[in-house]
């Protein structure tokens, strides 16, 4: 298991990326219709949806 | 600080202050669809980075599961808020105006439902976070400060909140409320 600073640090680089892929994304949809957004909004949502269930039934090691 | 970092706190701050500044009322429907996608989009980041921490040994099995639980609720929370600015979006296209008590409810689940358990997260980060690693701290700052700014988008302003609760100790009445709200 990592140690506290390494998995701090980790967080941060995470928070960051995010940061810069909100940037990508606001991007991505310019010039897009309002309903073209909200369609590949609901294509994020779900995988989001996905994702999250998957963590939740994460398996122990 | 990264200058990337930099950066993207300065366009952040900068299209917050456009935002309280002045949103054409034609185009509220337009910035609520850009915040409906930004939102699951920043909860498949941090999904995808916890699933990678686990890979890494960085998190537990049962923090991963710990987190699932935190996140499931945002992720349908999220997909609910892109039907209501759908609905909304259909209303406007018919009167050419959005009803007042429709963007009160996009509103309220983005704040009761998005928000409070994201910043939550970013607290249970903050506590696993040992004095001195300043940079999780900044990033803490820089991803409330996001999160106010895709709030414009549904016309709340969390900055103030958001703000107060970096003090010790304030967070907990802000989590454990349910009747507090943000805007």
């Amino acid at each position: 298991m990592a140690d506290a600073k390494a998995k701090a640090l980790f967080i941060a680089k995470s928070l960051i990326e995010l940061i810069e892929n909100d940037q990508i994304r606001l991007a991505d949809i310019e010039g897009k219709t309002t309903t073209e957004i909200l369609d590949l909004a609901e294509a994020e949502a779900a995988k989001a949806k996905q994702g999250a269930q998957d963590l939740k039934n994460t398996p122990d090691a | 600080m990264k200058p990337i970092l930099r950066y993207a706190i300065a366009v952040l701050a900068i299209g917050s202050i456009l935002f309280l500044i002045a949103c054409p009322k034609k185009d509220a429907i337009r910035e609520a669809a850009k915040a409906s996608y930004r939102l699951p989009g920043a909860t498949n980041d941090v999904i995808a980075a916890i699933k990678t921490g686990v890979a890494r040994g960085v998190f537990t099995p049962a923090e991963a599961r710990s987190y699932g639980a935190i996140l499931e609720p945002v992720a349908n929370a999220e997909a609910t808020l892109i039907q209501l600015v759908r609905a909304a979006e259909a209303i406007y296209r018919k009167t050419g105006s959005i009803p007042a008590d429709q963007m009160a409810r996009i509103r309220l689940l983005f704040d009761e439902e998005i928000v409070r358990p994201f910043v939550r997260l970013l607290e249970i980060y903050k506590v696993l976070s040992p004095a001195g690693v300043a940079m999780l701290q900044t990033a803490i700052a820089a991803v409330r400060l996001l999160l106010n700014t895709i709030g414009g988008g549904f016309g709340s302003s969390l900055l103030n909140l958001l703000s107060a609760s970096e003090s010790p100790g304030s967070i907990g009445p802000f989590l454990n409320n349910p009747k507090m709200r943000f805007a």
